[in-house]
Protein backbone atom coordinates (compact mmCIF):
# COMPACT_ATOMS: atom_id res chain seq x y z
CA UNK A 1 0.00 0.00 0.00
CA UNK A 2 1.45 3.29 -0.83
CA UNK A 3 0.48 7.02 0.11
CA UNK A 4 -0.96 9.81 -2.14
CA UNK A 5 0.45 13.45 -1.51
CA UNK A 6 -2.39 14.27 0.54
CA UNK A 7 -1.61 11.20 3.21
CA UNK A 8 -4.66 8.94 1.60
CA UNK A 9 -3.67 5.41 1.05
CA UNK A 10 -3.61 4.87 -2.38
CA UNK A 11 -4.73 0.94 -3.18
CA UNK A 12 -3.06 -1.00 -6.10
CA UNK A 13 -5.51 -2.57 -8.02
CA UNK A 14 -5.32 -6.69 -8.05
CA UNK A 15 -2.87 -8.53 -10.00
CA UNK A 16 -4.83 -10.31 -12.99
CA UNK A 17 -3.61 -10.71 -16.60
CA UNK A 18 -5.99 -8.10 -18.21
CA UNK A 19 -8.53 -8.87 -21.08
CA UNK A 20 -8.07 -5.25 -22.71
CA UNK A 21 -5.11 -4.34 -24.19
CA UNK A 22 -3.33 -7.71 -24.10
CA UNK A 23 -0.62 -9.33 -26.74
CA UNK A 24 -0.34 -12.19 -25.75
CA UNK A 25 -1.82 -13.79 -22.23
CA UNK A 26 -2.07 -10.37 -20.58
CA UNK A 27 1.00 -10.27 -18.33
CA UNK A 28 2.46 -7.39 -19.19
CA UNK A 29 -0.88 -5.11 -19.21
CA UNK A 30 -1.73 -7.01 -16.11
CA UNK A 31 1.81 -5.98 -14.35
CA UNK A 32 1.07 -2.21 -15.89
CA UNK A 33 -2.62 -1.90 -14.58
CA UNK A 34 -1.14 -3.12 -11.42
CA UNK A 35 2.10 -0.70 -11.14
CA UNK A 36 -0.05 2.06 -12.87
CA UNK A 37 2.63 2.77 -16.04
CA UNK A 38 2.58 1.74 -19.35
CA UNK A 39 2.53 -1.74 -20.78
CA UNK A 40 5.58 -0.78 -23.08
CA UNK A 41 8.02 -0.95 -20.28
CA UNK A 42 7.04 -4.56 -19.49
CA UNK A 43 6.90 -5.58 -22.83
CA UNK A 44 10.37 -4.00 -23.39
CA UNK A 45 11.77 -5.69 -20.39
CA UNK A 46 10.37 -9.26 -20.99
CA UNK A 47 11.72 -9.04 -24.70
CA UNK A 48 15.57 -8.01 -23.40
CA UNK A 49 15.29 -10.56 -20.97
CA UNK A 50 14.29 -13.27 -23.74
CA UNK A 51 17.00 -12.27 -26.59
CA UNK A 52 20.18 -11.43 -24.01
CA UNK A 53 19.24 -14.42 -21.27
CA UNK A 54 16.14 -16.30 -21.74
CA UNK A 55 14.84 -15.03 -18.63
CA UNK A 56 12.15 -13.35 -20.33
CA UNK A 57 10.75 -16.61 -21.62
CA UNK A 58 10.16 -18.46 -17.96
CA UNK A 59 9.51 -15.23 -16.08
CA UNK A 60 6.86 -14.90 -18.36
CA UNK A 61 5.69 -18.49 -18.39
CA UNK A 62 5.60 -18.20 -14.52
CA UNK A 63 3.24 -15.20 -14.37
CA UNK A 64 0.48 -16.87 -16.95
CA UNK A 65 0.52 -20.05 -14.70
CA UNK A 66 0.76 -17.95 -11.23
CA UNK A 67 -1.69 -15.25 -12.14
CA UNK A 68 -5.09 -15.76 -12.43
CA UNK A 69 -6.85 -13.95 -15.23
CA UNK A 70 -9.33 -10.94 -15.09
CA UNK A 71 -12.58 -12.48 -13.93
CA UNK A 72 -11.17 -15.74 -12.90
CA UNK A 73 -10.88 -16.36 -9.23
CA UNK A 74 -7.61 -19.33 -9.83
CA UNK A 75 -4.33 -18.94 -11.48
CA UNK A 76 -4.01 -21.90 -14.40
CA UNK A 77 -1.37 -23.97 -12.15
CA UNK A 78 -4.48 -24.67 -9.53
CA UNK A 79 -6.58 -25.84 -12.04
CA UNK A 80 -3.88 -27.91 -13.57
CA UNK A 81 -3.00 -29.04 -10.08
CA UNK A 82 -6.80 -29.71 -9.13
CA UNK A 83 -6.76 -31.74 -13.36
CA UNK A 84 -3.61 -33.86 -11.44
CA UNK A 85 -5.53 -34.16 -7.99
CA UNK A 86 -8.52 -35.91 -10.04
CA UNK A 87 -10.59 -33.12 -9.37
CA UNK A 88 -13.77 -32.49 -11.87
CA UNK A 89 -13.46 -29.00 -14.26
CA UNK A 90 -16.97 -27.83 -13.88
CA UNK A 91 -17.62 -24.34 -13.58
CA UNK A 92 -17.91 -22.16 -16.85
CA UNK A 93 -14.46 -20.56 -15.55
CA UNK A 94 -13.07 -23.52 -15.49
CA UNK A 95 -13.72 -25.02 -18.71
CA UNK A 96 -12.59 -21.70 -20.27
CA UNK A 97 -9.17 -21.76 -19.10
CA UNK A 98 -8.41 -24.99 -19.93
CA UNK A 99 -9.67 -24.06 -23.38
CA UNK A 100 -6.99 -21.18 -22.83
CA UNK A 101 -4.08 -23.59 -21.75
CA UNK A 102 -4.87 -26.00 -24.78
CA UNK A 103 -4.80 -23.69 -27.11
CA UNK A 104 -1.81 -21.99 -25.74
CA UNK A 105 0.16 -25.04 -25.51
CA UNK A 106 -0.73 -26.47 -29.43
CA UNK A 107 0.01 -22.55 -30.14
CA UNK A 108 3.71 -22.81 -27.98
CA UNK A 109 4.32 -26.43 -29.81
CA UNK A 110 3.37 -25.21 -33.08
CA UNK A 111 6.06 -22.74 -32.86
CA UNK A 112 8.71 -25.18 -31.99
CA UNK A 113 8.10 -27.44 -34.96
CA UNK A 114 7.52 -24.83 -37.24
CA UNK A 115 11.16 -22.97 -36.17
CA UNK A 116 12.26 -26.61 -35.84
CA UNK A 117 11.21 -27.17 -40.19
CA UNK A 118 12.57 -23.62 -40.49
CA UNK A 119 15.99 -23.84 -39.57
CA UNK A 120 16.23 -27.84 -41.53
CA UNK A 121 14.69 -25.79 -44.48
CA UNK A 122 16.94 -23.07 -43.98
CA UNK A 123 20.19 -25.61 -44.14
CA UNK A 124 19.26 -28.05 -46.86
CA UNK A 125 17.46 -25.53 -48.93
CA UNK A 126 18.38 -21.30 -48.36
CA UNK A 127 16.31 -20.29 -51.22
CA UNK A 128 12.87 -21.86 -50.71
CA UNK A 129 13.11 -20.84 -46.86
CA UNK A 130 13.65 -17.27 -47.73
CA UNK A 131 10.98 -17.37 -50.04
CA UNK A 132 8.67 -19.06 -47.06
CA UNK A 133 9.84 -16.19 -44.87
CA UNK A 134 8.37 -13.60 -47.33
CA UNK A 135 5.22 -15.70 -47.60
CA UNK A 136 4.92 -15.98 -43.93
CA UNK A 137 5.30 -11.98 -43.64
CA UNK A 138 2.69 -11.63 -46.35
CA UNK A 139 0.20 -13.85 -44.51
CA UNK A 140 0.76 -11.84 -41.01
CA UNK A 141 -0.31 -8.69 -42.80
CA UNK A 142 -3.46 -10.24 -44.65
CA UNK A 143 -4.26 -11.46 -41.02
CA UNK A 144 -4.02 -7.87 -39.72
CA UNK A 145 -6.79 -6.76 -42.16
CA UNK A 146 -9.09 -10.07 -41.67
CA UNK A 147 -8.23 -10.42 -37.90
CA UNK A 148 -8.46 -13.77 -38.53
CA UNK A 149 -5.66 -15.95 -37.47
CA UNK A 150 -3.57 -13.69 -34.80
CA UNK A 151 -2.62 -17.19 -33.34
CA UNK A 152 -0.38 -17.49 -36.09
CA UNK A 153 1.85 -14.75 -35.00
CA UNK A 154 3.97 -16.32 -32.58
CA UNK A 155 4.86 -19.78 -34.78
CA UNK A 156 5.13 -17.66 -37.66
CA UNK A 157 7.83 -15.08 -36.33
CA UNK A 158 9.74 -17.83 -34.51
CA UNK A 159 9.87 -19.70 -37.83
CA UNK A 160 11.38 -16.28 -39.68
CA UNK A 161 13.63 -16.00 -36.63
CA UNK A 162 14.97 -20.03 -36.68
CA UNK A 163 15.28 -19.33 -40.85
CA UNK A 164 17.35 -15.95 -40.19
CA UNK A 165 20.02 -17.50 -37.36
CA UNK A 166 20.69 -20.68 -39.91
CA UNK A 167 21.24 -18.11 -42.94
CA UNK A 168 23.04 -15.65 -41.00
CA UNK A 169 25.51 -18.43 -39.54
CA UNK A 170 25.96 -20.16 -42.86
CA UNK A 171 24.71 -22.95 -41.73
CA UNK A 172 24.76 -25.71 -44.72
CA UNK A 173 22.98 -29.18 -43.16
CA UNK A 174 23.81 -31.56 -46.60
CA UNK A 175 26.22 -34.19 -46.03
CA UNK A 176 24.32 -36.19 -42.93
CA UNK A 177 23.72 -35.89 -39.50
CA UNK A 178 25.56 -38.03 -36.53
CA UNK A 179 28.98 -38.74 -35.14
CA UNK A 180 31.34 -38.90 -38.01
CA UNK A 181 35.19 -40.39 -37.45
CA UNK A 182 38.39 -40.68 -40.02
CA UNK A 183 41.72 -41.65 -39.94
CA UNK A 184 43.13 -41.32 -43.49
CA UNK A 185 46.15 -43.87 -43.55
CA UNK A 186 47.06 -41.75 -47.05
CA UNK A 187 46.91 -37.95 -48.38
CA UNK A 188 45.32 -38.83 -51.20
CA UNK A 189 42.07 -39.91 -49.16
CA UNK A 190 42.60 -36.03 -47.65
CA UNK A 191 42.17 -34.03 -50.87
CA UNK A 192 38.75 -34.34 -51.26
CA UNK A 193 38.30 -32.93 -47.65
CA UNK A 194 35.50 -34.21 -45.54
CA UNK A 195 31.53 -32.64 -44.58
CA UNK A 196 28.67 -32.88 -42.52
CA UNK A 197 25.26 -31.64 -41.76
CA UNK A 198 24.99 -32.04 -37.75
CA UNK A 199 26.89 -34.11 -35.52
CA UNK A 200 30.38 -34.22 -34.67
CA UNK A 201 33.03 -34.49 -37.28
CA UNK A 202 36.38 -35.48 -36.49
CA UNK A 203 39.70 -36.02 -38.62
CA UNK A 204 42.54 -38.11 -37.09
CA UNK A 205 45.69 -36.80 -38.91
CA UNK A 206 48.11 -37.98 -36.78
CA UNK A 207 48.88 -41.65 -38.53
CA UNK A 208 49.87 -39.60 -42.00
CA UNK A 209 53.54 -38.99 -43.05
CA UNK A 210 53.20 -34.92 -44.51
CA UNK A 211 55.87 -34.56 -47.80
CA UNK A 212 57.33 -30.83 -47.64
CA UNK A 213 55.41 -28.10 -48.86
CA UNK A 214 51.76 -27.44 -48.17
CA UNK A 215 48.82 -29.94 -47.93
CA UNK A 216 45.25 -28.59 -47.84
CA UNK A 217 42.66 -29.71 -45.81
CA UNK A 218 38.85 -28.38 -46.48
CA UNK A 219 36.33 -29.32 -43.88
CA UNK A 220 33.12 -27.99 -43.74
CA UNK A 221 30.39 -28.53 -40.76
CA UNK A 222 26.79 -27.39 -40.49
CA UNK A 223 26.28 -27.29 -36.94
CA UNK A 224 28.12 -29.58 -34.29
CA UNK A 225 31.80 -29.95 -33.10
CA UNK A 226 34.49 -30.43 -35.90
CA UNK A 227 37.52 -32.03 -34.33
CA UNK A 228 40.99 -32.32 -36.42
CA UNK A 229 43.60 -34.06 -34.99
CA UNK A 230 47.38 -32.66 -36.44
CA UNK A 231 50.64 -34.65 -36.08
CA UNK A 232 53.62 -33.34 -33.96
CA UNK A 233 56.43 -32.09 -36.78
CA UNK A 234 53.77 -29.97 -38.80
CA UNK A 235 53.54 -26.57 -39.23
CA UNK A 236 49.52 -25.67 -38.72
CA UNK A 237 47.81 -22.98 -40.59
CA UNK A 238 44.45 -22.60 -39.79
CA UNK A 239 41.93 -20.39 -41.53
CA UNK A 240 38.19 -20.78 -40.28
CA UNK A 241 34.69 -18.86 -40.55
CA UNK A 242 32.35 -19.91 -38.14
CA UNK A 243 29.18 -17.98 -37.87
CA UNK A 244 28.33 -18.81 -33.81
CA UNK A 245 30.52 -20.44 -31.66
CA UNK A 246 34.36 -21.16 -30.91
CA UNK A 247 37.43 -21.62 -32.72
CA UNK A 248 40.67 -23.24 -31.35
CA UNK A 249 43.51 -23.85 -33.21
CA UNK A 250 46.53 -25.43 -31.29
CA UNK A 251 47.44 -22.44 -28.67
CA UNK A 252 45.13 -19.83 -29.49
CA UNK A 253 41.09 -19.65 -29.71
CA UNK A 254 38.54 -17.11 -30.21
CA UNK A 255 34.89 -17.17 -29.57
CA UNK A 256 31.62 -15.25 -30.86
CA UNK A 257 29.19 -14.60 -33.63
CA UNK A 258 30.71 -14.03 -37.35
CA UNK A 259 34.53 -14.61 -36.47
CA UNK A 260 36.66 -14.94 -39.10
CA UNK A 261 39.63 -16.80 -38.24
CA UNK A 262 43.13 -16.50 -39.91
CA UNK A 263 46.36 -18.19 -38.87
CA UNK A 264 49.41 -18.48 -41.30
CA UNK A 265 53.07 -19.46 -39.49
CA UNK A 266 55.56 -20.18 -41.72
CA UNK A 267 57.35 -23.04 -41.23
CA UNK A 268 61.54 -23.54 -41.45
CA UNK A 269 62.37 -24.70 -45.21
CA UNK A 270 61.98 -28.40 -45.51
CA UNK A 271 59.22 -28.80 -42.62
CA UNK A 272 55.52 -29.59 -43.77
CA UNK A 273 53.17 -27.69 -43.70
CA UNK A 274 49.02 -28.82 -43.31
CA UNK A 275 46.72 -25.58 -44.60
CA UNK A 276 43.11 -26.80 -42.54
CA UNK A 277 40.50 -24.49 -43.82
CA UNK A 278 37.27 -25.28 -41.73
CA UNK A 279 33.68 -23.75 -42.14
CA UNK A 280 31.33 -24.35 -39.13
CA UNK A 281 27.95 -22.71 -38.95
CA UNK A 282 26.69 -23.15 -35.38
CA UNK A 283 29.31 -24.79 -33.12
CA UNK A 284 33.07 -25.03 -32.64
CA UNK A 285 36.00 -26.25 -35.02
CA UNK A 286 39.03 -27.53 -32.91
CA UNK A 287 42.58 -27.77 -34.52
CA UNK A 288 44.63 -29.74 -31.23
CA UNK A 289 47.79 -32.22 -31.05
CA UNK A 290 46.02 -35.03 -29.11
CA UNK A 291 42.44 -36.25 -28.31
CA UNK A 292 40.38 -33.22 -26.76
CA UNK A 293 36.86 -34.22 -24.30
CA UNK A 294 33.98 -33.44 -26.61
CA UNK A 295 30.66 -31.95 -25.89
CA UNK A 296 29.62 -29.21 -23.30
CA UNK A 297 32.15 -30.51 -20.51
CA UNK A 298 34.90 -30.31 -23.06
CA UNK A 299 34.14 -26.80 -24.48
CA UNK A 300 33.80 -25.65 -20.78
CA UNK A 301 37.53 -26.74 -19.88
CA UNK A 302 39.24 -25.73 -23.02
CA UNK A 303 37.27 -22.89 -24.14
CA UNK A 304 37.92 -21.06 -20.51
CA UNK A 305 34.29 -20.82 -20.41
CA UNK A 306 32.02 -22.37 -17.68
CA UNK A 307 33.83 -24.47 -15.08
CA UNK A 308 34.45 -23.31 -11.59
CA UNK A 309 34.58 -19.34 -12.01
CA UNK A 310 30.90 -19.61 -14.19
CA UNK A 311 29.72 -19.14 -17.19
CA UNK A 312 31.04 -15.99 -19.43
CA UNK A 313 34.41 -15.81 -17.90
CA UNK A 314 36.65 -16.26 -20.65
CA UNK A 315 39.84 -16.37 -19.52
CA UNK A 316 39.63 -19.00 -16.37
CA UNK A 317 42.56 -20.96 -17.02
CA UNK A 318 41.77 -22.51 -20.71
CA UNK A 319 42.95 -25.84 -21.48
CA UNK A 320 45.72 -25.96 -24.36
CA UNK A 321 44.85 -27.67 -27.73
CA UNK A 322 48.62 -28.18 -28.46
CA UNK A 323 51.54 -26.57 -29.51
CA UNK A 324 52.76 -25.14 -32.83
CA UNK A 325 56.12 -26.33 -32.43
CA UNK A 326 56.95 -26.67 -36.31
CA UNK A 327 56.43 -23.50 -37.12
CA UNK A 328 58.80 -20.35 -36.49
CA UNK A 329 57.87 -19.23 -32.83
CA UNK A 330 56.54 -16.37 -31.57
CA UNK A 331 58.50 -14.14 -29.66
CA UNK A 332 58.29 -15.23 -26.67
CA UNK A 333 58.60 -11.50 -24.62
CA UNK A 334 56.25 -9.90 -26.24
CA UNK A 335 54.01 -12.11 -27.19
CA UNK A 336 54.17 -11.17 -31.06
CA UNK A 337 54.98 -13.19 -33.68
CA UNK A 338 58.44 -13.04 -35.63
CA UNK A 339 58.88 -11.78 -39.02
CA UNK A 340 58.81 -15.10 -40.37
CA UNK A 341 55.19 -15.39 -38.79
CA UNK A 342 52.13 -13.85 -40.04
CA UNK A 343 49.01 -14.37 -37.91
CA UNK A 344 46.00 -12.54 -37.96
CA UNK A 345 42.88 -13.72 -36.20
CA UNK A 346 39.94 -11.55 -37.01
CA UNK A 347 40.11 -10.52 -33.18
CA UNK A 348 37.76 -7.75 -33.73
CA UNK A 349 35.16 -9.89 -35.35
CA UNK A 350 34.95 -11.88 -32.20
CA UNK A 351 33.74 -11.55 -28.72
CA UNK B 1 -17.75 -0.01 -41.45
CA UNK B 2 -14.73 -1.13 -42.61
CA UNK B 3 -12.93 -2.48 -39.19
CA UNK B 4 -9.15 -0.81 -39.52
CA UNK B 5 -6.17 -3.70 -39.20
CA UNK B 6 -4.68 -4.59 -35.93
CA UNK B 7 -1.32 -2.61 -36.10
CA UNK B 8 0.77 -5.28 -33.69
CA UNK B 9 0.07 -7.86 -36.35
CA UNK B 10 0.50 -5.64 -39.30
CA UNK B 11 3.76 -4.89 -38.27
CA UNK B 12 4.71 -7.97 -37.26
CA UNK B 13 3.55 -8.80 -40.45
CA UNK B 14 6.17 -5.90 -42.54
CA UNK B 15 9.20 -6.74 -40.43
CA UNK B 16 8.77 -10.75 -41.19
CA UNK B 17 8.39 -9.96 -44.70
CA UNK B 18 11.36 -7.21 -44.69
CA UNK B 19 13.34 -9.92 -43.32
CA UNK B 20 12.05 -12.27 -46.04
CA UNK B 21 12.97 -10.03 -48.35
CA UNK B 22 16.98 -9.80 -47.04
CA UNK B 23 16.72 -13.62 -46.77
CA UNK B 24 16.19 -14.36 -50.51
CA UNK B 25 18.56 -11.29 -51.10
CA UNK B 26 21.07 -13.66 -49.10
CA UNK B 27 20.28 -16.23 -50.48
CA UNK B 28 20.66 -15.37 -53.95
CA UNK B 29 24.25 -13.90 -53.13
CA UNK B 30 23.40 -10.54 -53.74
CA UNK B 31 24.08 -9.37 -49.97
CA UNK B 32 26.53 -10.79 -47.38
CA UNK B 33 24.00 -11.86 -44.62
CA UNK B 34 25.49 -12.37 -41.20
CA UNK B 35 24.99 -11.93 -37.33
CA UNK B 36 26.58 -8.18 -37.31
CA UNK B 37 23.48 -6.99 -39.95
CA UNK B 38 20.95 -9.01 -39.43
CA UNK B 39 20.57 -8.38 -35.10
CA UNK B 40 20.45 -5.23 -35.13
CA UNK B 41 17.69 -5.61 -37.83
CA UNK B 42 16.05 -7.52 -35.38
CA UNK B 43 16.28 -5.49 -33.17
CA UNK B 44 15.01 -2.43 -34.69
CA UNK B 45 11.92 -4.89 -36.23
CA UNK B 46 11.07 -6.05 -32.09
CA UNK B 47 11.07 -1.87 -31.60
CA UNK B 48 8.75 -1.13 -34.07
CA UNK B 49 6.51 -3.93 -33.13
CA UNK B 50 6.55 -2.73 -29.67
CA UNK B 51 6.45 0.85 -30.53
CA UNK B 52 3.08 -0.38 -32.71
CA UNK B 53 1.52 -2.44 -29.56
CA UNK B 54 2.03 0.60 -27.24
CA UNK B 55 0.29 3.43 -29.53
CA UNK B 56 -2.40 0.82 -30.97
CA UNK B 57 -3.28 0.12 -26.72
CA UNK B 58 -3.03 4.05 -26.20
CA UNK B 59 -5.38 5.32 -29.26
CA UNK B 60 -7.63 1.63 -27.93
CA UNK B 61 -7.66 3.45 -24.34
CA UNK B 62 -8.43 6.86 -25.76
CA UNK B 63 -11.07 5.56 -28.08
Amino acid sequence: MMSSSEGEPIRRPRLVRTRRGRLIGGVCSGLAAHFDVDPILFRIAFVGLAIFSGVGIVLYLAILLLVPEEGVSRAPISLLWRGFAGEQWHTSADRRLLRWLVIATAVVVCAALLALAGAWLAGTHAQLAAWAVVAVGAVLVLSAFTRTIRWFVLPGVAFALAVATIAAAHVDLRGGVGDRFYRPQSLSEVHGGYQLGAGRLEIDLRNLAFPAGTTQLHVRLGMGELVVLVPRGVCVATSARIGGGFVGALERRSAGLDVNWSERPSPPPGTPRLVVDGNVGLGALLVADHPVEHGWGGWGRWSGWGGENGWFTSHNHPVALGTNEACFPADAASGSPTKATSRTPAEGASR
Amino acid sequence: MRRPPNIPVLMCGIAVLALGVLLVLGAGGTIDLRFAYTVPVLVAALGAILLASGLASRRRGRG
